[in-house]
């Protein structure tokens, strides 16, 4: 039958009593079976052993008080007391609510004129000078609601009341 | 703290955590009660300092508070609360290197006049000189495995590293102390 194998780890938990009652009968049957184990059990507890000398008394040490008086602070930022799922829900909404107002003042947009400057054909077209054909026959649409003929009219427009004014005149 | 008389030790840790995650607060303090001792014992050997080992027992209970919501009992209390002291031992030890000497900490035992009591606080100094001299990895599974009262595998727990890498580390953590300590003719 091959040794069972038992290594340091489970010798150091023997020796701390950190093992059921199977695992324990197992490393005490290897111990009294093979004298490596023996040996290695035997230098693990004086080790043990000596390390046991070092006591330390914290019996004058209380936090309860000071833990206390924590606990009832204020976190100095009230996203500290918040977790990490918390803090995400918040950032979602805040995305949600900037996403939702900024496609609600494009739609709005859309509706309005929301500036002074041309954003269309049409708005500069209203913007610039209206052209020389465009007032000739404005003009004689004019006469002819007034009851002129059509030769006034033509001795009207010949007569250069359309033309570019002379620059300083 | 166990003195305490509202002290109730019929109630577990984890309905404790459950009334602290209901924001019963008085829980805070009976978890305390119950387990500062062991927190404050680790931490101090583990740091060498007595101020800074309270430090982090304060540090750890307000994240077990904090934490009270999140908590979840999968694996033992004192695992879990273990964790949360190694952790804030392990950050205080990254923020300050190196730690205080322990020459400058009173031992109880050295307070004694008595032979028998100066060879013994000699002795626990000797240990205390040989575990303080280990690689931090190596010093905090020693004192979670042989003061703290954890098998291996909890002390893998605790610490978040592997089971074999636990293994590796007392291993060589329990040489370095047999080496050290047979020179000091303290072991065997």
């Amino acid at each position: 039958m091959d040794p069972e194998r038992i290594c340091n780890a489970e010798l150091l938990d023997y020796l701390g009593g950190r093992l059921d009652e199977a695992a324990r009968a197992r490393v005490e049957r290897a111990a009294s079976a093979q004298p490596d184990v023996r040996r290695r059990l035997n230098e693990a507890a004086r080790t043990w052993n000596a390390l046991g000398a070092w006591q330390v008394d914290v019996s004058g040490m209380d936090v309860r008080a000071r833990v206390a008086a924590r606990a009832m602070a204020p976190a100095p930022f009230l996203l500290l007391r918040l977790d990490w799922r918390q803090i995400g829900r918040i950032a979602a909404t805040w995305l949600l609510a900037m996403a939702l107002g900024a496609a609600t003042g494009r739609s709005v947009a859309g509706r309005h004129v929301p500036s002074d400057a041309p954003q269309t054909r049409n708005d500069t077209e209203l913007l610039s000078p209206p052209s020389e054909e465009a007032l000739a026959n404005a003009l004689q649409l004019d006469l002819l609601s007034e009851g002129h003929t059509g030769e006034a009219i033509d001795a009207v427009l010949d007569s250069g009341v359309l033309a570019p004014e002379e620059a300083g005149g | 703290m166990t003195n305490d008389p509202s002290h109730d030790p019929a109630r577990d840790d984890v309905s404790l955590m459950a009334d602290l995650a209901a924001g019963r607060t008085g829980a805070l303090d009976e978890l305390v009660g119950r387990h500062q001792e062991k927190v404050l014992a680790l931490a101090f050997r583990t740091l060498g300092d007595p101020e800074a080992a309270q430090d982090v027992a304060q540090e750890a209970f307000i994240k077990v508070l904090r934490s009270a919501r999140r908590y979840q009992p999968t694996a033992k209390f004192t695992t879990w609360l273990y964790r949360i002291v190694v952790n804030c031992c392990l950050d205080l030890m990254r923020r300050r290197r190196p730690s205080v000497n322990i020459d400058d900490v009173a031992s109880p035992a050295a307070q004694g006049s008595a032979a028998a009591e100066a060879i013994q606080a000699e002795t626990a100094q000797a240990v205390r000189h040989a575990v303080e001299a280990l690689p931090d990895r190596q010093r905090l599974v020693i004192v979670l495995h042989r003061f703290g009262g954890l098998s291996h595998r909890e002390v893998a727990q605790a610490t978040g590293w592997s089971n074999s890498a636990v293994e590796s580390l007392l291993t060589r953590a329990y040489v370095t102390l047999r080496q050290r300590l047979t020179r000091g003719g303290l072991d065997g």
